[in-house]
């Protein structure tokens, strides 16, 4: 693709072009449309959940990215310098002999996905790795896999074409960034960011977004929050038992399904103690309380969670 | 997440003791439940007979303070005018603190 072409797509328009050639042109002068990327926190700046984790699979990390494979590892939010921009990244470290490491993310559908062969996407990265990490797309049938990282050390950019690939499920849409199929040795590091999947054959610029919308976006699946004195809390009056409101929560964000919900910190409770989160929906819930002793009483200061997630 | 125990609740399930989820098929704990309940696990029951016990208890407890609170007035009419406290009063007042354990 040549500058010269490049250019002349800005003034005039090319009848032969395809979307792709378009993109590619755009792209190249630095015009990068926006709402394009279906990942979530692909560029590691939210982290309700914390920003350190150890432990094995299954475990959420950044907010969307849920750790794969067996074992042990540490994962923290780090940042770099790529293209002279500093950016967030998630860097995960073998601390164990592991059959691979890695993180995932789903990529909701919004339609029937079943059975349906699935547009073609790209997804691209910013890998750095002193092992094998690549991208993979499973689709909850099969894999396919980008060219690996060199394992050199240094930052390189993958790409992963996904074309002509059928889902099984709504939820069988995956992006994985892993060493799938490569034993790591503890020490063994992956860590990456700007992760990308797009609609299309040409890999683009990354997206970015503020930090506000992307919380927003990720609050449809995960909600953590401390509330205050007077937010979820309630002073009542009640008789002493099991059942009574103790107060309720609106989430900032409708989230994708009624969301499971826990507590993160306990709340302090005056004359009561916790009984049960109940009618979760995906507009919030209800704390409900054992009063022990007749009178007023409230729960108040917890932290608590709502999880939608995929 | 390792399933550990699974309790019934008015609204879905108790899990591990910490985790309210919801009668919603597109929660995936939810999910998880049901494959685990499929696997020929049983969910416990919302209440053990020894809560079901402390509860109704908690109750006595909170409806006789609430009926001794309401008629204490009886004794301190007694102790200013010196009118009788009703022989019913007394009778009631007796027995809601032999309730109160």
């Amino acid at each position: 693709m040549s500058n010269a072409r490049n250019i002349a797509a800005l003034s005039t328009v090319e009848v032969g072009a395809t979307a792709d050639q378009t993109k590619a042109d755009l792209n190249a002068i630095g015009v990068s449309g926006g709402r394009k990327n279906l990942i979530m926190n692909g560029g590691f700046d939210v982290w309700q959940r914390g920003t350190s984790y150890s432990g094995g699979s299954g475990a959420y990390t950044a907010d969307r990215w849920i750790t794969i494979g067996s074992g042990l590892r540490d994962t923290i939010k780090a940042s770099s310098t790529i293209g002279g921009a500093f950016v967030s990244t998630f860097k995960m470290t073998a601390t164990d002999t592991l059959s691979y490491i890695g993180v995932q993310q789903k990529v909701e559908a919004t339609y029937d996905y079943s059975a349906t062969v699935t547009p073609t996407y790209i997804a691209s990265a910013w890998v750095k790795s002193n092992t094998i990490a690549q991208l993979r797309h499973y689709d909850g049938a099969s894999n396919v896999y980008s060219t690996p990282h060199s394992g050199g050390g240094a930052w390189e950019k993958l790409t992963l074409l996904i074309s002509g690939r059928t889902a099984t499920s709504a939820t069988e849409n995956t992006l994985a960034v892993d060493s799938y199929n490569t034993v790591t040795v503890v020490g063994d590091y992956i860590e990456f960011t700007q992760v990308q999947l797009e609609l299309g054959s040409v890999a683009t610029d990354f997206e970015h977004r503020s930090y506000g919308e992307e919380l927003a976006l990720c609050q449809r699946y995960y909600w953590q929050g401390k509330l205050s004195n007077g937010q979820g809390t309630r002073y009542a009056y009640g008789t002493a038992g099991a059942g009574k409101g103790a107060g309720s929560v609106t989430f900032p964000v409708t989230m994708r399904a009624d969301p499971t919900i826990s507590a993160v910190t306990a709340a302090n409770y005056n004359n009561c103690s916790h009984d049960t989160y109940s009618y979760s929906s995906i507009s919030g819930f209800s704390h409900g309380v054992t009063v022990t002793v007749a009178g007023s009483y409230r729960a108040y200061w917890g932290v608590y969670q709502a999880d939608a997630e995929l | 997440m390792t399933i550990e125990t699974v309790k019934l609740q008015s609204s879905g399930y108790l899990i591990n003791g910490n985790m309210n989820v919801p009668n919603d098929p597109a929660n995936r704990h939810y999910v998880m439940v049901q494959e685990w309940i499929a696997e020929g696990n049983t969910p416990a029951p919302e209440f053990t007979d020894a809560e079901i016990a402390a509860n109704a208890q908690a109750k006595v407890n909170s409806e006789s303070l609430a009926y001794l609170a309401s008629t204490d007035w009886y004794v301190t009419r007694q102790a200013e005018t010196g009118v009788d406290i009703p022989q019913d009063i007394l009778t009631a007042r007796a027995e809601a603190r032999v309730a109160i354990i």
